[in-house]
């Protein structure tokens, strides 16, 4: 249930940039944009499994803490939802500083794109920076069962966002 | 446990540090002859009731920022390199240090940051002109005035507009605000795993440092909005 939520809230948030979907759907670079239109259309979703995929690692029955935290899923699924909320508080405090709205403050630059996409950069190098370290210090532990999986398959998802776009971008003309 | 004694600041350190501080000089130097596809982070400063003195901050600091994170990752690839000379404790000791774990995630983000401009110079070099598409994916392209393709350096206008569109960002490795993401990440996992083990010796200490720097840069990055006057 608490994953058919957070799918809602991201088709929701998918709605919400429909503005710039319709850009890029008028735009006749088909691959380019193509490419383009599937990042915008995951980055919500995977933002908001993300942040239910906390929830869901937390729940009981979970494994003992020292092994939890060994499991490159669950890790991955933490920090990528620590990463989002250190980006969502700084979003929160600016609209608290500045008393506007999201839009107005996205025109002017002072907030990335946070609805279709532009936070995964920031999320994926949370992730890497913590892949890195497990795989170096050999504290790579998978499991099986499907939260681990699922933490993973995150992982690799915001670093795909981030990857495969802008190495696409230098050669697809 | 047994520990065994720090490694001492020896004259090859000694010139590797320097040699990175070089190497952050001639980068600060390339800022101002920036090349036409990387793109320099600029803060926008047109709110209507932004003070003088604010923007005159809003300037300043980033430049500042830029100049420091350009010195620390210089530094963070040296302490990397001296921290894997011998005598040194084995790999998976090594990534219990908090230094070196700063370095390593600072690292990787050059290296991935490098490798988009290098795959980014060899798409200039297969096409060296760009859809206007791309260049501008608001400009219609039957649009009397635009030609359909532009050369690329062309499509480089100030500093905020970058190579291929204003939806990708090919920011200069040695300045990249990610760095601090990826040390707030591996430091993250550090703690989370339970392996937090600081040496008492002056290269880890170093790479703390530079290491909580970075992260600083970014901290800083967020809150110097906060200093435009409403």
């Amino acid at each position: 249930m608490i994953l058919v939520a957070a799918m809602a809230a991201g088709f929701a948030l998918i709605r919400v940039s429909s503005e710039s979907f319709n850009q890029l759907l008028r735009n006749p670079w088909r691959l380019l944009f193509a490419i383009e239109l599937g990042v915008r259309c995951t980055v919500p979703i995977l933002t908001t499994w993300t942040l239910a995929y906390a929830v869901v690692a937390w729940r009981r029955p979970r494994p003992r803490w020292r092994a939890w935290a060994r499991r490159p899923g669950r890790v991955a699924g933490m920090v990528a939802a620590s990463a989002l909320f250190y980006e969502y508080t700084w979003i929160a405090l600016l609209f608290a500083r500045f008393g506007d709205s999201y839009f107005s403050l996205y025109r002017r630059g002072y907030v990335p794109d946070v609805l279709p996409a532009g936070l995964e950069p920031a999320v994926a190098s949370w992730v890497a920076g913590a892949w890195l370290i497990m795989i170096l210090g050999g504290r790579w532990r998978p499991a099986r069962g499907w939260i681990e999986w699922f933490g993973r398959a995150l992982g690799v998802a915001w670093l795909l966002e981030w990857i495969v776009p802008t190495i696409l971008r230098a050669f697809l003309r | 446990m047994k520990t065994r004694p720090a490694r001492k600041f020896t004259f090859l350190d000694a010139l590797i540090l320097l040699a990175a501080t070089a190497l952050g000089f001639g980068v600060v130097w390339v800022f101002w002859t920036p090349a036409p596809w990387v793109e320099l982070p600029r803060l926008p400063v047109d709110h209507p009731q932004a003070s003088v003195k604010a923007i005159q901050w809003t300037t300043v600091v980033p430049d500042l920022m830029l100049v420091a994170r350009t010195f620390l990752s210089s530094w963070a690839l040296a302490l990397l390199l001296i921290r894997l000379r011998r005598p040194r404790p084995r790999l998976r000791a090594l990534m219990c240090q908090p230094g070196m774990a700063a370095c390593s995630a600072a690292a990787l983000m050059i290296v991935v940051y490098t490798l988009w401009i290098v795959a980014a110079q060899i798409g200039e070099a297969l096409s060296p002109t760009v859809p206007i598409a791309i260049a501008f994916p608001a400009a219609t392209p039957t649009h009397p005035v635009l030609p359909a393709r532009l050369p690329t350096p062309q499509v480089t206008l100030g500093a905020s507009v970058t190579l291929r569109g204003t939806s990708s960002f090919l920011v200069h490795p040695w300045v990249a605000t990610e760095c601090g993401g990826a040390v707030i990440g591996a430091w993250l996992a550090l703690a989370l795993t339970g392996r937090w083990r600081p040496e008492p010796s002056w290269i880890d200490r170093l790479g703390r440092i530079v290491g909580v720097a970075i992260v600083a840069s970014n901290v800083i990055d967020h809150a110097i909005l906060f200093l435009i006057k409403v």
